[in-house]
């Protein structure tokens, strides 16, 4: 156990996100336990907003045979004190050493986490390179971006793919029987491949073209699978929830309770790939919601409670749902918030029933300027749509307005840029069209876009993404047009998505540029105060690997991707068609409107998508 | 309106948590056990729980005091168990008050605070001496940073009283009494500093051990004060 005392403590920011001790953190006795340290790659107040490390922390703190606890990223200041000091990374429920443990698991939520993941291996004094670890924690991830788990292959010893409700129980019982017998840590490694949705990188071998594309992926034995199936949880209504929540002592960035209504998401937007993994849609029932708000309420005494899912306003009970929660917690203040709203006035409407008080920012996604973008994309909303639900806001009372756009989508041209200037004037000319006794004074649009970045099991994984200058070229096309004193515009920062881009569609040799270039001092590569650009094109040079292989470079249909050897259910046909018909600007329905065979029934018992 | 005051401790890992984040904490803890917290009408209803005087983060108490109001009116002991089992650990209620509305809140009572300051020394015969340096100075003269620019503040007047209490193999503890009003407080960093100029090195670990208000000018622990009543 580290002691943390206040010649620590007392020099940092923010001490309390080192000591744990937290309401609903559990405590249990340490020994005989198989020891599992959930680490998230970032600081406490990020990672302790993230849904899934409450899941699976619960969950596997139910088994009596484990210990489940939690690992933060250090902030710089307090990791310098950590390594003067001589502290190891440890877990904050009994602040004994990572290395202790016997699985260190990393959730993988945004690629600009992964030096993070380095940097908090290093401080742990776990090796860095799978092979180099002998008796040692067992270092796993899984999250979304464990989707091209590639450019983490050499640090990985495995890979959980899809929802690890149940297979981490799987991987536990394995590893039980396993600790007992004198296997070897290899042996191990060879058993757990065997069970569906884990990946063992080690197992496997890619052979290259000349063109530094890949040729194939070889399994070393014949026996070990060329296909990882994703994981998926059949019915949501019966899989684990959490009745108590972790309550943080400082505050976090979603400090409230996280209801996760449904999983997946039938609008099939193309650029989204959150919208493909996450597929089918599953949702939990009505009654089950109720109970479980009622049971979070208590245990966490929060007074807000959050509906998560990927597009709230697709539940199908919703309007249902929200009254009843308003119903029933009117009295004792429970707010409830509705994050991922849609661009249609059913929407509007609904927010402004829960929200009958302060009218604070209203947020919509366009995702793109003009209907031939958003038709590529299949966003599936029209102007109309927008103004609509726009115009219901400035008369509900809203005067703050906020625009997701992104720049950079395959098949966009200048005009499409313009566009969103365009729309933005036109929300504002809503605004003034509106009788000025019925609108609140101070008109606020606040234009964002973000720099697209392809990513893997979607169909524009094959796209080149825009080199930074013609992003660069974009948002200056955009800033030039936008000059009313009603808009603010606010752009994402180019390089970070560049690098994203890099990674998000990387393969195995850029594990290497990844620790050159923690080595070089890059981490907390999402926060742009520590984001630098140049050590981490000094990183690429050293490892004389070129960034635009990965970014910037439009892969032909039949390439092997990095990620091919995973089946997330949509299949690669799918894929390509949706891509070609983003070409044409063909719009594919809403799959709740009917299959649009995708292909994720196969992986589902019965061979059916939706709930009964 | 059912007014309350509630002594708290707030001991160990605790300490760590900030003033605003200790004020959230308890607002759930009382949340938690069920307790019909009072709120304020209006737009945006916020619980009726204040602190007599924010406690900087890093500093234990033994005497942290707070105004809560309840819909109804509850046995005190009821509220103390109820608080206590839903507390994280570290804080805990002492005492639960209920007082009448006319009374003044904690904020407007407390006058002073009781701190222990533990440091390490560098000549263990020269603590004395550098404390009743600071006792026997009439003048302490201090640069305070305002909003408006830099004033100078004699710090000797804020200080009621200063006194070594222990000193152990490593270290010592003075216990001092200072201002802590509405029209200005001495933070015990402030003494500690001094001291670090003479005999002491390290970083301060500090303890708030009692809270007074003063009554025909004697100081009066703000849990008495409102008992007394």
């Amino acid at each position: 156990m580290i002691n943390l005392n206040e010649e620590i403590l007392l020099k940092v920011q923010k001490p309390a996100r080192y000591v744990g001790n937290e309401v609903n953190s559990v405590i249990k006795d340490k020994n005989g336990k198989i020891r599992f340290a959930f680490c998230f790659p970032d600081v406490y107040e990020v990672g302790m907003s993230h849904l899934g490390l409450k899941i699976i922390y619960h969950l596997l703190n139910e088994r009596e045979d484990c210990y489940c606890e939690r690992a933060f990223a250090p902030w710089p200041d307090m990791e310098r004190l950590m390594r003067e000091n001589k502290i190891p990374l440890f877990a904050l429920e009994t602040k004994d050493a990572l290395s202790e443990f016997d699985f260190v698991g990393f959730t993988l939520q945004y690629e600009m986490s992964y030096t993070n993941i380095i940097n908090m291996l290093d401080l742990a004094h776990i090796p860095l390179y799978s092979k180099d670890r002998s008796n040692h924690p067992f270092v796993i991830f899984g999250g979304p971006c464990a989707y091209n788990p590639e450019p983490l292959a050499d640090v990985a010893d495995f890979f959980v793919l899809g929802e690890g409700e149940e297979v981490l129980n799987e991987v536990l019982d394995l590893y039980s029987k396993w600790k007992d017998t004198n296997a070897t840590r290899r042996e191990f490694l060879e058993k757990v491949s065997e069970i569906e949705g884990i990946y063992v990188p080690s197992l496997y071998e890619i052979e290259y073209n000349e063109d530094g594309t890949i040729k194939r992926m070889v399994p070393k034995k014949e026996i070990y699978k060329t296909k990882i199936k994703k994981r998926i949880i059949q019915n949501l209504n019966n899989s684990y929830y959490p009745e108590k929540m972790i309550v943080p002592l400082t505050e976090v960035v979603h400090d409230r309770i996280m209801l996760e209504t449904f999983r997946g998401c039938t609008r099939g937007c193309r650029f989204c790939q959150a919208g493909m993994i996450y597929r089918p849609i599953r949702e939990k029932k009505t009654e089950k919601l109720m109970d479980l708000a009622d049971k979070l309420i208590k245990e966490t005494g929060y007074d807000e409670i959050s509906l998560t899912s990927l597009s709230i306003c697709d539940y199908s009970d919703i309007q249902n749902l929200v009254n009843k929660l308003i119903e029933k917690y009117r009295e004792s203040n429970v707010g409830i918030s509705l994050p991922s709203l849609r661009i249609d006035s059913f929407s509007v409407n609904l927010i402004n029933e829960i929200q009958k008080v302060r009218k604070t920012g209203l947020t919509f996604a366009p995702e793109a300027g003009t209907q031939k973008m958003r038709d590529v994309i299949n966003k599936g909303v029209t102007e109309e749509d927008l103004i609509k639900s726009v115009r219901s806001a400035f008369e509900l009372g809203w005067n703050n307005i906020k625009l997701y756009f992104m720049i950079g989508l395959p098949f966009e041209e200048d005009e499409d840029v313009e566009g969103i200037a365009e729309l933005a004037y036109k929300v504002v000319d809503e605004y003034f069209k509106v009788p000025k006794e019925k609108r609140q004074k101070g008109l606020n649009v606040t234009v964002s876009t973000s720099s697209f970045v392809p990513k893997p099991f979607t169909p524009f994984q094959w796209f080149g993404q825009n080199s930074m200058d013609e992003l660069y070229k974009k948002q200056k096309l955009l800033k030039e047009k936008i000059k009313s004193r009603f808009i603010t515009y606010n752009w994402h920062e180019t390089p970070i998505s560049f690098l994203e881009g890099v990674f998000s569609r990387g393969d195995r040799r850029l594990t290497k540029v990844l620790i050159k270039a923690w080595e070089l001092g890059c981490k907390f590569d999402g926060w742009q105060e520590h984001f630098d650009f140049e050590k981490w094109m000094k990183a690429f040079q050293e490892c004389n690997i070129d960034p635009h292989f990965y970014a910037t470079r439009e892969r032909s249909l039949d390439e092997v991707l990095p990620w091919d050897f995973i089946d997330v259910g949509v299949s690669r046909e799918y894929l390509i068609s949706e891509y070609k018909k983003a070409e044409k600007g063909i719009l594919t329905p809403d799959c709740r409107q009917g299959c649009t065979g995708c292909g994720i029934t196969k992986l589902l018992k019965g061979g059916k998508c939706f709930n009964e | 309106m059912n007014r309350y005051v509630i002594k708290l401790k707030k001991m160990g890992n605790t300490k760590y948590i900030s003033h605003l984040d200790t004020m959230r904490t308890l607002h759930r803890a009382i949340r938690r056990a069920g307790l019909p917290l009072t709120y304020s009408k209006g737009f945006n209803p916020h619980p009726s729980i204040s602190f007599a005087s924010p406690l900087s983060v890093g500093i234990e108490s033994l005497a942290e005091y707070l105004d809560v109001e309840f819909d109804s009116v509850l046995n005190e002991n009821d509220i103390l168990e109820k608080i206590n089992l839903s507390m994280p650990l570290g804080l805990e209620a002492l005492k639960v008050i209920p007082i009448n509305k006319k009374m003044p809140t904690c904020m407007a009572a407390t006058y002073a605070s009781k701190y222990e300051i533990k440091l390490k020394y560098t000549e263990k015969d020269k603590i004395e001496e550098a404390i009743n340096t600071i006792v026997n100075s009439r003048e302490i003269i201090k640069i305070k940073k305002t909003k408006s620019g830099e004033k100078s503040v004699n710090i000797r007047e804020m200080i009621f009283d200063l006194k070594l209490k222990n000193i152990e193999k490593n270290y010592f503890v003075v216990e001092c009494i200072v201002l802590t009003s509405n029209s200005g407080s001495l933070s015990p960093d402030v003494i500690a500093e001094i001291l670090k100029e003479s005999v002491a090195l390290g970083v301060p670990v500090v303890k708030r051990t009692e809270m007074y208000t003063k009554i025909n000018n004697e100081l009066v622990p703000i849990d008495e004060f409102f008992s007394r009543m």
